[in-house]
Parts: C-alpha cells; structure tokens; sequence
C-alpha cells in the first residue's frame, strides 16, 4: 500500500498538468470548445482485486502512458480496499484526487464529479483542493451548465498563480456563452491592466481580441500592438497571427480599412514565424532536459520539476506540431500579403500595394488567386501611372501594358478579362500614338464581347481613326458599329462621324450628302449646330470658288446662314466657329458685294474684328481661339481700338490664365493701357496703370516656382519702372547774350536704378510682405539683371584726354547675383533661377552648389524649359572631373530630350566627350553637323574647328589638322583665344611635318604683326607661340 | 484560401518559458543574478555555515553554462532611441546591458552581443569611428547566430554610409536580404538600404526598399515611421509630388509627436513652396 500511495503522490502533481494538457488541447478547438462527456460513462477494465500491490504499479503505469480507464479502475480498486481496510481517510487524500483526475481524463465526468465533489466535502483544506475546484467548474463547464460553471470559477479567480490566466479565460468563455459578454471583457481587461508581460497574459490579450472583434475593434488593434510588444509573445507568434487575421478580416468586411490595416501590420512571414517555433521548440527541449536533471537528481524541488518538466513536454510536442503544419502549408505568406495588399489598394495606397502583388505575383506561381494577384498588380499600377509618358519616368505606364498583355494571354477567360483590357486600352491612349491606339482596339475587342463599355470602344474607334486622319479606316470602323451596335444610343455620334470622314476628306458631294442625311435623320441632334457650321462652310466654299472664277459671290449668304446657328444654338461651341466663319466671309467679300450690301471699307473691317472678337470670347478650343486672336487684334490695332484690345486680351486671359499666349496677353494688356492715352498726362497716368496691371499679374504668380515665365514678366516691369527722361523746361532768357546754362547731366546707373527699384518694390508690396522668399528671390534676380543692362547702356567714362577708360569698378549688378547666390537656397528658386544661379555657381567653381541647383531642377521641374541648362551644367561639371560616361548621360539627353537655349553646349560637349573617349567618328560627325547649323554661334563654331584640327591630329593627318588650324586664325579673328590657339597648333603640326621654316613662318605671323600681337598678348597660347619662334631661333 | 482552418486548428498553448527572473545557470544549478555579486571574473554568493556564520562563495564566471534574462528594457529603449537621434543616451542604455553581460558574453541567453551591436551603432551614427572600431571587430569575431551576424554586416555598410561611401555599403547590404528571416532585422536592413539608395538619389530603389517595411515588416511598427517618410521623400523627388504630399500628412497625424511627423511637417512644407500651394 505504501508503495502505491507513494506512487500516487509522486504522479499527484503531474495530473495538474494532464488536466491543463487535457485543457489546454480541446479550449481552442472550435467548435464545439469542449467535447461533452459520453452519457453513462466508459466501462471500466476488470482488475483483480487480491495484489493491492500490483494495483498500484499498474495504476501508475497506466497514469504515465495515459491509459486512464485502466488507471482509473486501479486506483478506484485501491480506493475501494483502503475504505474496506480502514485506511484514515486523511490519509486517502491523494487517492481520491487522482482517481477524480482519471476519471475526468477519460473522460467520465458523472464519475469525476461525483469523486471531486467527495474530495472538496472531505478535504475542504486539502493540498488539491484548488485543482479539484477547477475540475468541478471544467465538468460544468463541460456540460454547457454556463451560470453553475461561472460559480465555481468565480472564486477561483486569483487563487492559483499557476492556474490565474487559465481560470480567466474559461470563466470568460463561461461568460460568453451565457449572454454575460462584458463581464468576459471586464474580467480580462482587468487582468491586463498591470501589463501584458506573460505568455499567459499573451494568452488572454488574445482572448480579448476575440471578445473585441465585433463591437470594439479599435481596442482589438490598440491591444494588439501591447501583444506584440509583450516579452510573453514570441512563442504564440502563431496565435498573435491568427487573431490579427481575423480581426483584420472582420474590419475590412466592416469597411474599416485603416484599422484592418493595423491589425494585418501585425501579421509576420512563415520564415519568421517558423524559425521563432523551432527557437521556441529548442528552448523547451532544454529546459525539459535541465527540469529532468533535477528529478533525476531528487533533490527537494524534484516533485515541482516534474510537474513543470511534463509541461514543457506537452509543449514541445504542440509546438512540434504546429511547425509540421506550417511547413506543409505552401500559400501562407501568399494568403497573408494577398490580404494586406488588398488592404493597401482600397486604402487608396497604390505604391505599396503594387509592391505587394508584385512580390506575390512574381514568388507565388502556384498561388490559387494567382490571376486576381495579377489583376490587382496590374490595377495598382494602373493607378499610379501618370496621364501621359512625358510624365512617367518610372514607366509606369509600359509596365501596366506589360502586365495586361500577360493577363491576357495567361487567362484569356479570366474573371477579370474585360477590366483587364479596358485598362490596357486606358493605358495605350496615353501614349496619344494613333497606330497604337488603333492596333490595341483591334488586339483587346475580342475580350469585349461581353464588356458594357463595347459600344463605347467601338465608337472611340471610329474617333480614333478620324483623328489620325484616316478617314477610309474610320467609314470602315463606322460601318462596324453600325453592323454591331445599331440600336446603341451612340448611332447618332457615328452617322456624324461618319459624315465627318466626307468633310475631312475634302469628298463635297459626300459631305453635303451625308451632312445633310444627318440633320434630317437628327432634326434635334446634338450635332446640328456644328453639322449646319459645316454646312455652311461648304457653301463658304461654293463663294470662295465663284469669287475666283469672277463669278458672282454672296459671303452674305454664309454669314446669314451662320448668324441664324448662332441664334439657334446659343452657348454650343459652334457659335464660336460661326463668328469665326462670319470674320473670314467679311474678309473675303468682294468689292462687288460690299457695293450691293452698301459696305464701307471701315465699316466691313470693323464688323471682321468685332467677328473674331466676338469668336475670341466664345470660343472653346485653342484653335478657334488663337487663329480669331491673330485676326482680331491687328485689324482691332490698324482701326486704334486700344480699349477693345485691352478688353480682349483681359478676357482671353481670365478664360486661359495657363494658356501658352498668357504671357503676350499681358504684355498686349499693358501696351494697349499705354496707348490709350492722348495727352501726356493721360499717356503717364496710363503707364502707372500698365505697370499696376503687370504687378498685380505678377503678384498672382510670383510665389508659385512652379509657374515659368514670371521672370519676363518681371523684366517687362523692371524695364517700364526705369523713369522716362524728361526734358527741363525751356526757360526764356531775355538777354540773348545770357550764358547757356549748363546741361543738367543725365542720372547716374545708380540713381536710375534706385527710383526704378523703388517703384518695383513698391508696385510688388515687397515691403508690405507680398514676396514669398521665392518671390523675393524672383525681384533681386530681375533687378541684377535690370542693372546689367542699365550698366551695360551707360555711357562709357572717358579719361582726361578723351579716349574711353576701361571701367573695371565693381560692377553692382554682380554684387545683387552674388547676394541672389549667397542670400537664398535652392528651395527658393523657380527654374530659371535653379539655371541661372548653378550656372552661376559652376563660372565660380562652387560646384556642390551648383549641383544642388541642378539636382533641384531636374528633379522637380522635368518640364520646364530650363531642363537643359541643368543637364549641361551637371554635363560640364562631369567633364571637368572625367567622368565622361556621366558626362555623355547628360550632354545626350540635353541634346535628344530638352533641345533648348543649351543646345549649342550640349552638342560640342558631347562631341568633347566622344574625342576624349576615342570615338572620333562619332564626334567629327556631331561637329559636322554643328558646323552647318545656322543657329550654332561664331565662337561655338571656332570651337568646333579646333576640336575638328584635334581630331584629324590624332588620326595623324596632320595636313588636314593644320587647315583646321588655320582656319581658326583666319576666320575666327574675332576670338582672340581660339586665334592664339590656331596659330599654336598649326605651327605645332608644321613642325611636327618636319616643315620648321613654314612653322617660323606661321609663327612669325602671329608675332611679328603689331596689330595681331596686341590682340593676343594676353592669351596663354600666344605666350606659347612666342617660345616656339624663339626656340626655333627667331 | 486554406489559412483560416490551419490557424483555427492550432492550439493556444499555454506555453510559459521560465524566463521571468535573471538566472545564471551553473553545470549544477542556477542562481538568481539578485542574490550574487559579481567580483573580477567570479560570481560571489553568500553562504550560512552550520554554525550560522556566513561565508562568500565564489564561482568562476567561466563555469556557467547559460543565462536566462528576459529581454533587457534598456536594449528596446535604446533602439527607440536611435529611431529618434538620440546617439548619446542610447549608448549610455545600451552599454549597461553590455557591461552586465560583458563577463558571460559568448554563453547562451547573453544579451552582451545585442547590447554591442546597439553600442556600436550608437558611435557610429555619430561618427565616433576610432571608437567603434575595437567593438566591431570583437563583433566580426565573435560567434553569433545568423541575424546578429547580418546586424554586424550591416553596422560595417553603415560605417561606409555614414563615410559617403555609398557603392560599397550597397554592394554590402543587398546580398543580406537573402539571408535574413526576422522581421525585425529585415526591416533594420531595408531601412538602412533606403537611406543608401537616397543618398545615392536612386531615388526608385529607395522607394521600392522604404515601402518594405509597411508591406511586409509592418510588425515592426517602430521601424514605420522612418520607412513611411522615406517613400514620402522619395516619391516627392520622383515627381510624384500629389502621392508625397498625401503620405506626409498621413505620417503628420498617425505619427504626431515624433521627429518623423516634425520631419514630415518641413518636407511638406518645401512641396507646398515648389507647388506654390502654402503661397
């Protein structure tokens, strides 16, 4: 008996463990949580009663291998004997508990209820009694009995450090399921309060997340992110995972996206999750191996290792477990960020989710939503690709057709297949490549069949050949629609489209025909008024034609025909091209018809102007709207009507601030103020206006880098500010013998500045705080520039015998670029100063400033039009420090991508490039070139030369390099430097002929000859051609 | 879509590791590191003798097996302090948890490299090269598992980085994407890539580096602020000046109150300037 009881004792504490293993295993299977105990319990094995013994090792044997039916029978025997022998009943404590945990592991919970409930009578400060508790409250619990489980489990709650978060979270789940679902909050909230600092604790966080899902779920992502960060999180890395899945699922099916977003942030990959379980499992492997060195060892912490020790056992087993799972399991990573990335799109933050289902896509080839995958990369791209490929540095655009194009072909029925190719056909269009356009409608159609939009596309098709000006393609493409979409509400645009393909196409009898079908198949049509514009074009045509053959014309007739469209149709677009076509009939009228309308010439011009003024105003399409302007105001100005100028071009402009003529508007505005007025006081009274008119223009732009061109419009106000020079009075002096009096000498630089800069600041409110540092930065640039050229027009300072003096005084209009240069930083200039200021910086050698301009410039102004001067300047710098594979980057894409003031530069630093890096062929061929370009400057030219004699010298045809060498000194003369030069290496390539007297010779010219010698004394190279006349014994 | 019922049938273990105290483990036993003291290279406990007088016990450090220490709050905080600018007093942090581990440095469970490795970071981020030196290569020597020896890789790319030596420290990190299986290095890495790259105004490959971090690291949520500023500066030096400007005030308000949402603030600020929209 002892040996039994003491086995008993030895195995009382790992049954805590079987019942937490027993627990632990079924309370988060779902559902059902808990597998109900069969009705009448397992029938348990026969035992022989005589060897008490016996019973006991078998019990025990039992126990440890799990086979609970037998030791249940056993200690129930022993239990049965020791009743019959008299055992004290103090003495059976340990029997009785085990026997209940054998039953309850069975399970047979009537039997465990019934034994459990003995214990806790008999034993009520017995050592299990806590345990006999919890299995009394797990058996209700068991059952379903949710109100009889939460009595028990209440006042367990604390009582057991070991047991705290399991008592927890079965009683919530008690709760739970009996309706008392805050309570189940409240219990964990309040457990959690203190800190998440346990795996337990982890355990119930998880738990709570659950309980907050529906109805709270920020506290479910808010209490998230205190898991993730708790020190008891790393080997529930799994469960975190799933619960923020779920959470994340449940708020993106609720619509809540930037909440399912924080949850699904706390989601880790596979790799990472696996590893942390193998650490994890490693981990419980030692310290299962340390816990059974001290049971081995008996020492008198054995009985708790051993109970710890089969923990951790079960542990390592589950953790094991779960790692065999995940192994297995392929798509994990691409179920996760397929969900996350989905998150991202409809959060509307296309950037990460094109990177998520760019990865899935390309690591994921067996991924079971691998076509959605690829439908949402390629919406996501989508997205983010820019209105046009100017725009699209990152091709963007080139990808998403690419990804179409493999959509299409990988799953030509896919789900997705319309979207698919409307998208495809989105993306062609921007390339505004018409051949594309077309080709890509004839490649995607046969996925539109089905496409609600198909109508639509065939329609854009007939467009799209019509603007590419195939008019055949698109009577074809018309024809199509018709055949397939004839009850489309689109019939109408096509039958008008495809009378347009007669009109284009010059076809008259086709136009008039098919023009005049469509208005009497359409007498309410939306294109009447433009069919009936076109109509009358036609029969402007018909004028044009009698007014050659000097046949009777009656213009009158189309401007009749168009005044009553514009009477019909008010406010349509063709009223514009009416007045517009009214302007061009007065324009052509005869003389003829003049005398029969009784037209005077002024009176046929004035109503010309006032009909492309009146089409200015109307009109809608840039067309319309500059070809009337170029009619309109040099009839309006030949007739002096300054006012209606003035009034036309503030329209013009308030209708197109953007527009590409905004800047000759203004500068129109300003000169029809000025000449309205008559006497010299109106005259000055109205430049104050224009002046007041171009600042308050300015103001609108001047802080905004982005708008170009502010800097002219500056210039044009810097210049009308310089004070106009007004004669003094002329004074009558009654005695004609009187002494003239002096001329009052004119203002100085400095004084005709000052007033202009007064007026400038204060017309711009610079004092007032109007300017922005880009503002400001805008106004010194404009005034050092307006100093130059008042500098540059002074006159020039004689000395006391008369002759000029080189002025060479600071000049004050470099001192106002030094303080533009030093005073600001690139952030504060606009593009032309981001050019001005690094070209300014590279002259100086500062050329990390410089960079910094350019840099900015590129990288924020791609489209302004002083692109070139930063890929230049980045150009030369590169050059300078040979790095010539940057330098040809920049100089090339200077000269094929941003052609403009820098061309010049860019082209023969190219060409430099190319000589220093061997490619001679190449650069003869782009200097060549330059050499017959008219717009390439005289001394880019002498340049050009040199490099040309250069090239021809290093080829060895030093015949050829001396005539290039020549030419420079005498045709480019003007230039002292590449004179000099000429003469230097021309007679260097005598010499190196072996032609020493025609070297002296060519020598001697440049030196013997006054006039040449003083011009060049100051060239580094005329120095060198001195030494070699005096080496070679002149 | 299998996730659901894989997770659903895994089991919430109640697995606890016996981490809560700071034990040194001996071949024949442990001691709580509050009980002991440590003198020279031995830990000395204090022993009663059967006639009640106490005596010191001294065991060398060298005898312990492994340490058990939950991960030191010092280290977490020091990172935080890093992820913020503060060099100084996160090496001040980070060099306590090296100096307590400094004698049981190459055991099990020591916190000595981890500590080193933030120590080190701490100098160089602050350009403190001479003083960094030593401790990184005791760090190139030492035995350390896979993440730390990435951790070390990338310290060595950072030293270049900081250099301006920007080719080199590329050519260094990129290979340890391959290798690294934490989100918690893998973020550290692709961080530290993005700056590369931005400095180097690969402007699209810091985009494509920074945005790692909120797709697939976004458990580092640390790690997030600096991430999503970055895509933000580099979207706005792609041109992509709308996208940037969005995401900058989307850093300004999830993230209020750190130096990335002040960063974020001027960054926007400079977008507003170029587009003429704060004028």
């Amino acid at each position: 008996m002892k040996s039994s009881f003491s086995a008993s004792l030895r195995t009382g504490v790992p049954v805590c463990a079987a019942l937490f293993a027993w627990s632990a295993g079924v309370k988060a299977q779902a559902p059902p949580a808990t597998p109900a105990a069969p009705e009448g319990g397992t029938a348990l094995p026969a035992v022989d009663m005589t060897d008490p013994e016996k019973m006991g090792k078998l019990a025990d044997e039992a126990w440890s291998k799990g086979e609970w039916p037998t030791a249940a029978a056993n200690y129930a025997g022993l239990l049965e004997i020791a009743k019959k022998t008299g055992a004290k009943i103090e003495k059976l404590e340990p029997l009785y508990f085990i026997l209940g945990a054998a039953y309850f592991n069975m399970p047979d919970h009537a039997k465990a209820e019934a034994i459990f409930n003995e214990y806790v009578t008999t034993y009520p400060r017995g050592q299990n009694v806590y345990q006999a508790n919890l299995a009394l409250a797990r058996i209700l619990k068991a059952q379903k009995k949710w109100a009889d489980a939460i009595k028990r489990y209440e006042p367990l709650k604390g009582g057991n450090a070991t047991f705290k978060d399991d008592v927890n979270i079965e009683l919530a789940e008690c709760y739970t399921e009996n309706q008392q679902k805050d309570k189940a909050m409240v219990l964990f909230e309040t457990a959690l309060a203190p800190g998440i600092r346990s795996a337990g604790e982890v355990r119930q966080a998880l738990k709570l997340v659950e309980l907050y899902h529906e109805d709270r779920p920020e506290k479910g992502v808010a209490l998230l992110e205190r898991v993730k960060r708790a020190n008891g999180a790393r080997p529930l890395i799994n469960e975190i995972n799933f619960a923020a899945l779920k959470l994340a699922d449940e708020l993106m099916n609720a619509k809540k996206e930037e909440q399912a977003l924080q949850a699904y942030q706390n989601l880790r990959k596979k790799d990472e999750v696996l590893a942390t379980l193998k650490e994890v499992a490693a981990e419980y492997d030692r310290t299962v191996t340390r816990l059974a060195a001290l049971v081995a060892a008996k020492s008198g912490d054995a009985v708790t290792a051993s109970a710890q020790m089969d923990r951790f056992r079960l542990y390592a087993a589950q953790t094991k477990a779960q790692i065999e799972q995940l192994t297995k399991e392929q798509n994990y990573d691409a179920i996760v960020f397929f969900r996350i990335s989905r998150c991202f799109a409809q959060l509307g933050r296309f950037w990460e989710s094109r990177l998520g289902f760019d990865w899935l896509y390309e690591n994921f080839k067996e991924f079971e939503d691998r076509p959605v995958v690829l439908y949402l990369l390629i919406y996501s791209n989508a997205q983010l690709a820019p209105a046009s490929p100017d725009q699209d540095g990152m091709k963007l655009i080139a990808r998403t057709e690419a990804l179409c194009r493999e959509y299409l072909k990988a799953y030509p029925t896919g789900a997705q297949v319309t979207e698919v190719a409307e998208l495809l056909i989105a993306q062609v269009q921007k390339g505004k490549n018409p051949d594309k356009i077309n080709a890509v409608y004839d490649e995607v159609m046969k996925y539109l069949e089905n496409s609600p939009n198909k109508s639509n596309f065939l329609a854009i098709q007939v467009q799209n050949y019509l603007e590419q000006y195939d008019f055949l393609k698109a009577r074809e493409a018309a024809v199509r629609f018709r055949a397939a979409a004839a009850d489309s509400p689109l019939i109408e645009d096509i039958d008008f489209m495809y009378a347009l393909t007669f009109f284009f196409q010059d076809d008259y009898e086709g136009s008039i025909r098919e023009l005049s079908a469509y208005r009497d198949k359409y007498p309410n049509g939306k294109y009447l008024a433009d069919t009936r514009y076109r109509l009358a074009n036609l029969f402007k045509g018909e004028e044009m034609n009698n007014k050659r053959k000097k046949k009777a014309s009656s213009f009158m007739r189309v401007i009749e025909e168009c005044q009553d469209i514009i009477n019909a149709y008010p406010g349509t677009p063709t009223v514009a091209d009416c007045y517009a076509l009214i302007g061009d009939c007065y324009k052509e009228m005869t003389g003829v018809e003049m005398a029969e309308r009784k037209l005077s010439t002024e009176e046929l011009d004035r109503r010309t102007a006032d009909a492309y003024a009146e089409a200015v105003r109307r009109g809608s399409t840039d067309a319309v709207v500059e070809y009337s302007l170029s009619q309109a105001r040099p009839l309006l100005q030949s007739q002096g009507r300054w006012k209606d100028i003035e009034e036309l071009y503030r329209e013009f402009l308030s209708a197109n601030p953007d527009h590409r003529s905004a800047l000759e508007a203004i500068g129109w505005i300003a000169r029809s103020i000025v000449r309205q007025g008559t006497t010299p006081e109106e005259k000055a009274a109205n430049q104050v206006r224009a002046r007041e008119f171009m600042a308050e223009t300015i103001l609108a732009n001047i802080n905004n880098p982005s708008k170009e061109g502010v800097e002219d419009l500056l210039q044009q106000l810097a210049v009308s500010s310089i004070p106009k020079r007004t004669r003094p009075p002329v004074v009558e002096n009654p005695d004609p013998n009187a002494p003239k009096p002096a001329p009052v000498p004119p203002p100085t630089v400095a004084e005709t500045f000052a007033q202009a800069e007064a007026e400038m600041n204060k017309l711009l409110g610079l004092d007032a705080g109007k300017l922005s540092v880009i503002g400001q930065a805008r106004l010194l640039y404009v005034k050092a520039e307006l100093y130059k050229m008042l500098e540059s027009r002074a006159p020039r300072v004689r000395g006391p015998d008369g002759k000029p003096v080189i002025d060479t005084s600071p000049k004050q209009s470099e001192a106002l670029m030094e303080k533009l240069a030093s005073e600001f930083k690139p952030d504060d200039y606009s593009p032309r100063l981001l050019a001005v200021v690094g070209d300014y910086f590279v002259k100086r050698g500062a050329e990390e400033r410089a960079s910094a301009c350019f840099n900015r410039l590129i990288q924020f102004f791609p489209q302004s039009p002083f692109m070139d001067w930063a890929l230049v300047g980045l150009g030369q710098m590169a050059y300078a420090s040979k790095d010539y594979e940057g330098a040809q980057k920049r100089f090339t894409q200077a000269v094929e991508e941003y052609p403009g003031a820098k061309y010049g530069e860019a082209q023969i630093g190219l060409a430099r490039v190319l000589f220093d890096t061997d490619k001679l062929d190449e650069s003869e061929k782009l200097l060549k070139e330059m050499f017959g370009d008219k717009s390439v400057s005289k001394e880019s030219k002498a340049e050009v030369t040199w490099l040309l004699g250069e090239i021809r010298y290093r080829q060895k045809t030093l015949p050829d390099a001396f005539n290039y060498f020549q030419r420079l000194y005498l045709s480019f003369a003007a230039f002292p430097k590449w004179m000099a030069r000429g003469y230097l290496r021309a007679g260097e390539m005598k010499e190196e002929m072996g032609k020493m007297t025609d070297a002296v010779d060519v020598y001697r010219d440049a030196v013997n000859d006054p006039r040449k010698a003083e011009k060049l004394k100051s060239e580094p190279d005329f120095q060198k051609v001195r030494d070699r006349l005096r080496r070679l014994g002149n | 879509m299998k996730l659901l019922p894989l997770l659903s049938g895994s089991l919430l273990l109640a697995a606890t590791l016996p981490l809560p105290a700071q034990t040194l483990i001996f071949q024949a036993g442990s001691v709580e590191l509050a009980d002991v003291t440590i003198s020279g290279t031995n830990v000395q406990r204090k022993v009663k003798r059967a006639d009640g007088s106490e005596a010191t016990q001294s065991i060398p450090a060298a005898n312990i097996v492994r340490v058990d220490f939950p991960e030191p709050e010092e280290l977490l905080e020091a990172d935080d302090l890093i992820l913020k600018g503060k060099f100084g007093e996160a090496h001040q942090k980070a060099k306590t948890v090296q100096d307590l581990h400094r004698l049981w440095k190459d055991k099990p469970g020591s916190w000595y490299a981890q500590a080193s490795l933030l120590v080190a970071e701490s100098l160089l981020r602050e350009n403190k090269y001479d003083e960094s030196a030593r401790l990184m290569s005791e760090l190139r020597n030492m035995t350390l598992p896979a993440n730390l020896q990435i951790r070390v890789s990338m310290l060595d790319a950072l030293e270049q980085f900081q250099k301006g030596i920007t080719g080199p420290a590329l050519a260094k990190v990129k290979p340890l994407a391959r290798t690294g299986q934490d989100a918690d290095t893998l973020a550290r890495l692709y961080l530290l890539t993005g700056d590369i790259q931005f400095k180097r105004e690969a402007f699209e490959e810091a985009l494509e580096a920074y945005l790692q971090i909120p797709v697939f690291y976004g458990a580092e949520a640390a790690f997030l602020p600096a991430a999503e500023l970055g895509a933000a500066k580099c979207l706005a030096r792609l041109s992509r000046l709308k996208d940037a400007s969005e995401s900058l005030t989307r850093i300004i308000e999830r993230y209020a109150g750190t130096p990335e949402a002040d960063a974020a603030k001027a960054e926007k600020e400079a977008i507003n300037k170029l587009t003429g929209a704060g004028a």
